[in-house]
């Protein structure tokens, strides 16, 4: 379980650490977004050179990512067979009965898996640059304006960083009750799949319930510490706008303005 | 059943990014008595029991329980009869309980070993009584009980698999005085009804008081493996540099030995240690400030 990559902090010193995590954030969405309207090579090798940039910028090594990339690989052959097989057109590359495989259906597939890695990609550098708490706290500021719409923005901030502060935890926690059933004979890997299906209920049941008692611990531990709202509280870490992220910002605007010209091109 | 550990290597982690925790073990748990494992937080105890019953698999060298032996390369499938064969007691055991009634969690480990209903429900019922669980309450719902209540449901989970060999990481802790010594009544029963017991501890006090045999770990290697008269023989010097307390009567007697007195054996209590010194103390040299 430690070896998911996806959603995990790594510390290192590349110059993405450093920009604030508002930033990043921003140009992931910016970076999601466009690649939706990428509709040839030529914009996604420019969206890929800039990933590309965004990568050894990151100053860790490749292997890193391939292991990030690894757990999803089943997903991705999946929608590879689907592109392959449903996309129709012409013309027909080879034909097994009613299955065809089409140049448009090889093309989309391929499409689809560069989309694909190029997303994950880019989210996972997000990840393993910025430290949860750091997403937080820049979703809890990017999220401002909507307190207008009296959206409780810094309540729904404080629930993310404590969901996320609990992660590890539970996966600690996991780790341990699944020892100690597979103490007691636990098999998750032998039996039908009803059986398998069965078989987890000894590891989540007390999961469940220790989470529970946490979460009632934390809640009367901030009570008595006069927890009442988390509007209006000053930050331990302030989020600070320097000039790498005015240096990112432009990238990111030449990629922007790049993409455009080579998808109308 | 013995279970030996030879020229045992563990490392967390693969690939590059590797933790070695234990460093060239060599290690016999001897059969039918209590071995204790001491030892600073972080210097593998946990990890040295986890081996024993193949929770975690040698990087390299062996484990041997009984007549199986466990390597890195010893697959999952095969692992069952070690399992049964050496039982688990993890720390706060009772958080380990899942089933609706306290009866039906206790049969999981039987069941999960090939037990009949009638058979599992059996050992079940003979290992809570033996914990001293309340009849009444067996058909309750194990999360109504109180702590003290669900370790012993938790204890007797493991218990009712009746394996030859149990292990105990801190049973003790978290319990009232009045729990912790029935618990420590219990590990005698079983050791003296057969059992290898092995107790992972941090109360210098309960390992004199029940060990046959100590293990000190330090920094991820055995430091000492005896008898615990020979452990507890050894000078203050040596248990500094280990950072472990020594028990109370123990440290006084040394004290006592450092001042001149001489004793015919390690005092196990305060009793015995009285009845030592009591012939070598000159009553008439005491009180000599007496004013008349």
């Amino acid at each position: 379980m430690n070896n998911l990559v996806i959603g995990q902090f790594v510390p290192g010193d590349g110059l993405l650490y450093r920009l604030d995590p508002r930033t990043k954030i921003l140009m992931t969405i910016v970076y999601v977004f466009m690649l939706v309207f990428a509709n040839g090579w030529t914009t996604y090798l420019w969206s890929a050179a800039f990933l590309l940039l965004a990568l050894i910028l990151t100053k860790q090594g490749l292997g890193l990512y391939w292991r990030g990339i690894k757990p999803i690989l089943w997903l991705i052959l999946f929608t590879v067979v689907l592109q392959l097989l449903f996309s129709g057109g012409t013309p027909v590359l080879f034909a097994l009965g009613p299955v065809k495989v089409t140049a448009p259906g090889l093309m989309n597939a391929i499409y689809v898996v560069v989309r694909f890695v190029l997303i994950v990609l880019m989210s996972t550098i997000l990840t393993i640059t910025t430290p949860p708490t750091a997403i937080a706290s820049a979703i809890e500021s990017l999220l401002k304006p909507l307190k207008v719409l009296r959206v409780p923005v810094a309540e729904l901030a404080l629930m993310l960083s404590i969901a996320l502060r609990f992660v590890p935890l539970l996966m600690g926690e996991t780790d341990k009750i699944m020892k100690a059933q597979k103490s007691r004979g636990m098999s998750l890997s032998t039996g039908s799949l009803v059986k398998r299906a069965k078989a987890v209920i000894p590891l989540l049941v007390p999961l469940f319930v220790g989470a529970l008692q946490r979460a009632l611990d934390l809640a009367n531990a901030m009570e008595v510490r006069g927890f009442e709202s988390a509007e209006g509280r000053t930050r331990y870490r302030e989020l600070a706008y320097g000039r790498d992220d005015t240096l990112a910002f432009f990238a990111t605007l030449l990629f922007f303005l790049g993409f455009i010209w080579l998808s109308i091109l | 059943m013995v279970i030996n550990i030879e020229g045992l290597d563990f490392a967390y982690g693969a690939g590059k990014q590797t933790v070695p925790v234990l460093k060239d073990i060599n290690l016999t748990i001897e059969s039918g008595k209590i071995t204790a494992i001491i030892g600073q937080t972080g210097s593998g105890k946990s990890t040295l029991v986890q081996q024993l019953n193949a929770l975690l698999k040698p990087t390299a060298g062996q484990v041997v329980v009984g007549e199986q032996v466990v390597t890195s390369q010893t697959k999952e499938k095969d692992l069952a009869p070690i399992r049964a064969k050496v039982g688990m007691v993890f720390q706060f055991p009772e958080s380990q309980l899942f089933a609706p009634t306290v009866l039906e969690d206790v049969m999981y480990g039987p069941l999960n070993f090939g037990a009949s209903q009638k058979e599992a429900k059996e050992a079940a019922e003979k290992a809570l009584s033996a914990v001293g669980f309340d009849q009444k309450l067996y058909e309750q719902s194990p999360f109504n009980l109180s702590g003290g209540q669900m370790r012993r449901v938790a204890l007797a989970g493991v218990l009712a698999m009746n394996p030859e060999t149990m292990v105990f990481d801190e049973p003790a802790a978290g319990l009232d005085p009045a729990g912790q010594a029935e618990l420590l009544q219990l590990l005698k029963d079983l050791r003296d009804s057969g059992k290898t017991i092995v107790l992972i501890s941090h109360q210098m006090e309960q390992v004199l008081a029940l060990a046959d045999q100590v293990v000190v770990m330090k920094d991820g290697q055995v430091a000492a493996a005896e008898a615990v008269d020979t452990l507890f023989s050894r000078p203050k010097a040596w248990f500094e540099e280990q950072h472990l307390d020594l028990p109370e009567t123990i440290a006084f007697q040394k004290e006592m030995e450092a001042a001149g007195f001489t004793f015919d054996h390690l005092a196990k209590t305060g009793a015995d240690l009285a009845a030592q010194l009591k012939g070598q103390l000159d009553l008439s040299k005491l009180g000599g400030d007496h004013h008349e």
